[in-house]
């Protein structure tokens, strides 16, 4: 279990750093810390691995307080974002490493199951420029693992590698930590990485957590205007509620699932691919298309921009068999923001 | 925790120490010999014409020799960058070599070349260039700046390939594109460019002439009027004045310093762009 | 351009040229080459105890100057490189310039004034003729490290290291030297080219017993010309032999490069 709590941390001399986090991360589940770069997830993770000491605050590993601890003495795993192997050792003596340094017995036949665990059984000779990016990306975890750490840590794992490798790695890595039971950390920049992975997304933004959440909850519930517009696309209306709770929208009047707080300012959240295109003449919230903008033709789907009463709306289907005249926003698909006070 | 820290620090003490004790420490002496009576010591200084001359004949000659290697390596280097890789590794292998020889050599080998009797003399005397004037140029300041040259363009040579290498030729394609000439080509795009790079060689080049004296003693003796061997001249000879000697010590370190921090600066912004 | 550069290889080879003619030459006295051939300056180089004696302070000074910059600057460049702090890094790096900015001449006026008084009589022991070499030549070793190691993934690898709970002394022998090997032998070379052919600080610091090879050949000019050369020559191919040795590891990594 990683547990940090209310921590605090500025470089010298900057504003950059992370405010206020509280994260924590049960024992086997994997929790991923999504943003962009210079959010301060990179910060998190080297005061995780004891690469830096926070301002204020406490990190917890498996009920230690980790205070004063050097990286050396947190035996965390950490897979490093450029791997960071030997250069100079074989793929079994990168994975020996950690065992010969904590003097664990058995150190050869624990890192052959290791190697055969995440599939490299008959490259224990090899260097690691012999080796392709996703061979070395398992040398990494494997070295990571093999000294049965506290909890795993992976910076960026998949990044150096080509989208359909980084698939194979993804369900790769899911499957080992899982049959490990291991706690993880992950810190990624990819939506896609880090919704497919973890048990838990964590949103970061300016050195502050803006969600943690299930992926499932993070996508459907976004808690604000920008974790919504980071974790896939989304329509963002303005909308106004009356006093009998009806609510106007830039697009026009609409009925949603829950009753809204009467008199206030809302924004909409509704995902392009939740909108039926050329719905039933009675379905809800059913409006007249104005103008077809844009069009684009991405192969499994068709993205529109369309106006509508004078405001723009992006939704997508797979492919209709009639022209793009009327659609309809499901009321349970509009998710309710109220602005921060 | 305290303790520790400082534990960390412990292989690089005996690197530290000796470094205080045996290049801080005597450079530190030689300064506080000169500044125990920093005014009279300087009236000393600044009364003794011969000092000056050799203050001035030092920086002309180091400036001079820093200037003509610029040029001759500005055409070694733009050679280099053009030509195969293979000839350019054999080339900057035989331009590497005098980096690492003794002035001594150098100077040597100049007396065989250069000398009153040396290979070049007696083959331009045949020609009809009087053996006496050519032979004796070598143990003047220009003979003396040819010489540093000898080991001075290599310097330089290494700087500017670098940056020459770097150098995107297209750029000189599309100045001509445009109509420009070919020198105003190398005028207004490459040689800005460059400048930077020209200014670090010329800046390490004249640090190092101005402090060398055994080439100079080797082909002259201490006849030659130059401060590194005026110094040289008075610190062997014991006795004499050690607190002039110091203080132009300190003017001689400061002007070798300051070329070569301000080319060191100006390199690191070369290379961090 | 081609002609300045041709020109100027002329220029770098012809007195070394001259100087190997010189060495075998029997005679040579104004004529454009020196006539006869032998190897009786040579003989007479091997015969004479004080070349011989000179040449092997030479080599021993060289050796142990290399020995010490490898047991004193190594760790210093490792705690440097791991520290990634901007202000230490700018002060070693303007502290290294120091004594290749300071004229050896001043250096060696240093030690005069430094070590011939009663406190500290150490003036023409060997051993400070080898810190003298050792302050002459560690800044050439340190930056040549530096520049490596900063290039290499250094930090990343000892991170690593540091994650599986390895200590300072055990990352530095498993993971520094093995990524510092080849760096560490081109600067020692480097190191051991210039000591080999220092003249300017040990002229002014060496007692007599302990002359290096260079200090004794400015001697040697002023006398038989044979003699001079050969003399010059033997240090002239220790110098070229180390120049040869530096560059190789650079050409092979070239070539791995082109194959």
């Amino acid at each position: 279990m990683i547990e940090f709590n209310a921590i605090n941390f500025t470089y010298p001399g900057s504003e950059a750093g992370v405010h206020d986090v509280s994260l924590k991360v049960e024992t086997g589940e994997l929790v991923a810390v999504l943003g962009k770069s210079g959010c301060g997830k990179t910060t998190l993770l080297k005061l995780l691995a004891g690469f830096e000491q926070p301002d204020s605050g406490e990190i917890w590993i498996n009920d230690v307080n980790q205070a004063g601890l050097s990286c050396a003495q947190r035996r965390l795993g950490i897979v490093f974002q450029d791997y960071a192997l030997f250069p100079h050792y074989s793929v079994l003596k990168n994975v020996l490493y950690p065992l010969k340094i904590n003097r664990i017995a058995n150190a050869e036949k624990k890192a052959l199951a290791m190697i055969e665990l995440v599939g490299l059984n008959g490259m224990e000779h090899r260097l690691p420029h012999q080796l392709s990016g996703g061979q070395r990306q398992r040398v990494a975890l494997a070295r990571a693992l093999v000294f049965e750490p506290a909890a795993l840590l992976l910076d960026e794992p998949l990044s150096a590698l080509d989208a359909s490798l980084r698939h194979e790695m993804r369900c790769e890595i899911v499957k080992v930590q899982r049959e490990l039971n291991m706690t993880t950390f992950l810190i990624t920049h990819d939506q896609e990485e880090a919704m497919t992975m973890a048990n838990h997304v964590a949103v970061m933004q300016n050195g502050r957590i803006q969600q943690c959440a299930a992926p499932i909850k993070l996508y459907n519930e976004p808690n604000s205007i920008e974790v919504a517009g980071f974790v896939g696309k989304a329509n963002i209306l303005s909308a106004k509620s009356d006093a009998q709770g009806r609510v106007n929208s830039s697009l026009g009047e609409l009925q949603i699932a829950s009753t809204p707080a009467a008199n206030s300012a809302l924004k909409l959240i509704v995902r392009p691919e939740k909108v039926y295109l050329n719905p039933p003449e009675n379905s809800p919230n059913r409006f007249a298309v104005d103008a077809i903008q844009s069009e684009q033709f991405l192969g499994h789907t068709m993205e529109y921009r369309v106006s509508i009463n004078g405001a723009t709306l992006d939704v997508s289907s797979a492919h209709l068999n009639a022209p793009l005249t009327h659609i309809a926003i499901p009321p349970e698909s509009i998710h309710v923001l109220y602005p921060e006070i | 925790m305290k303790p520790n820290r400082w534990m960390h620090w412990l292989p690089g003490l005996p690197g530290i120490l000796g470094y205080l004790l045996f290049f801080m420490l005597p450079v530190a002496l030689v300064f506080s010999e000169a500044l125990a009576e920093p005014l009279v010591t300087f009236n000393r200084m600044i009364s003794d014409r011969y000092l000056l001359a050799s203050l001035w004949g030092s920086l002309a000659l180091s400036l001079g020799a820093g200037i003509a290697s610029l040029a001759v390596a500005l055409c070694i280097a733009h050679f280099l960058s053009r030509c195969s890789d293979n000839l350019r590794q054999w080339l900057s292998m035989a331009i590497a070599l005098p980096l690492v020889f003794s002035g001594l050599i150098v100077a040597y080998g100049f007396i065989l070349t250069f000398g009153r009797a040396g290979f070049v003399t007696q083959l331009l005397g045949t020609i009809g260039i009087p053996e006496a004037i050519f032979g004796n140029l070598i143990f003047t300041p220009v003979g003396l700046g040819l010489a540093y040259c000898y080991y001075l363009i290599p310097r330089a040579v290494f700087i500017l390939l670098p940056v020459m290498l770097n150098f995107d030729w297209k750029q000189l394609q599309v100045s001509e594109s445009f109509g420009a000439s070919r020198f105003q080509s190398y005028r207004y795009i490459f040689l800005p460019q460059l400048y930077p790079a020209m200014i670090t060689s010329l800046c390490v080049m004249v640090s190092v002439a101005l402090g060398a004296y055994g080439t100079a003693l080797a082909l002259s003796g201490t006849q030659l009027n130059i401060l590194p061997l005026t110094l040289y001249s008075k610190i062997s000879d014991g006795g004499t004045d050690f607190p002039v000697v110091g203080m132009l010590s300190i003017v001689l370190v400061a002007l070798c310093v300051l070329f070569t921090l301000f080319a060191d600066y100006l390199n690191r912004r070369l290379t961090v762009r | 351009m081609k002609k300045i550069t041709y020109l100027y290889i002329v220029y770098l080879l012809l007195p070394i040229a001259l100087l190997a003619a010189g060495s075998f030459g029997e005679r040579w006295v104004n004529t454009l080459l020196p006539t006869g051939s032998t190897l009786a300056w040579y003989e007479e180089l091997w015969n004479s105890t004080a070349y011989r004696n000179a040449l092997v302070m030479s080599l021993q000074v060289c050796l142990a100057t290399c020995v010490l910059n490898l047991v004193c600057i190594t760790p210093c460049v490792y705690l440097l490189q791991i520290r990634q702090s901007e202000l230490l890094n700018r002060i070693t790096r303007v502290g290294a310039l120091l004594p290749i900015a300071v004229p050896e001449l001043v250096i060696g006026f240093g030690f005069i004034l430094a070590f011939s008084t009663s406190t500290l009589p150490w003036l023409g022991a060997s051993w400070l003729l080898v810190i003298g070499h050792w302050v002459l030549t560690f800044p050439y070793f340190f930056f040549s490290l530096s520049a490596d190691m900063e290039k290499s993934p250094l930090t990343s690898l000892d991170r690593a290291a540091q994650s599986f709970g390895a200590s300072g002394l055990q990352r530095f022998i498993t993971v520094f030297l093995p990524l510092a090997r080849q760096s560490i032998l081109t600067g020692l070379i480097t190191v051991a080219a210039i000591s080999l052919g220092e003249f300017q600080l040990s002229n002014l610091i060496a007692g007599f017993m302990n002359r290096t090879y260079p200090t004794l050949l400015l001697q040697a000019f002023y006398g038989a010309t044979g003699l001079a050369c050969a003399a010059t020559l033997v240090l002239l191919l220790l110098a070229m032999l180390m120049s040869l040795l530096s560059s190789y590891p650079h050409w092979s990594r070239s070539g791995n490069r082109a194959a």
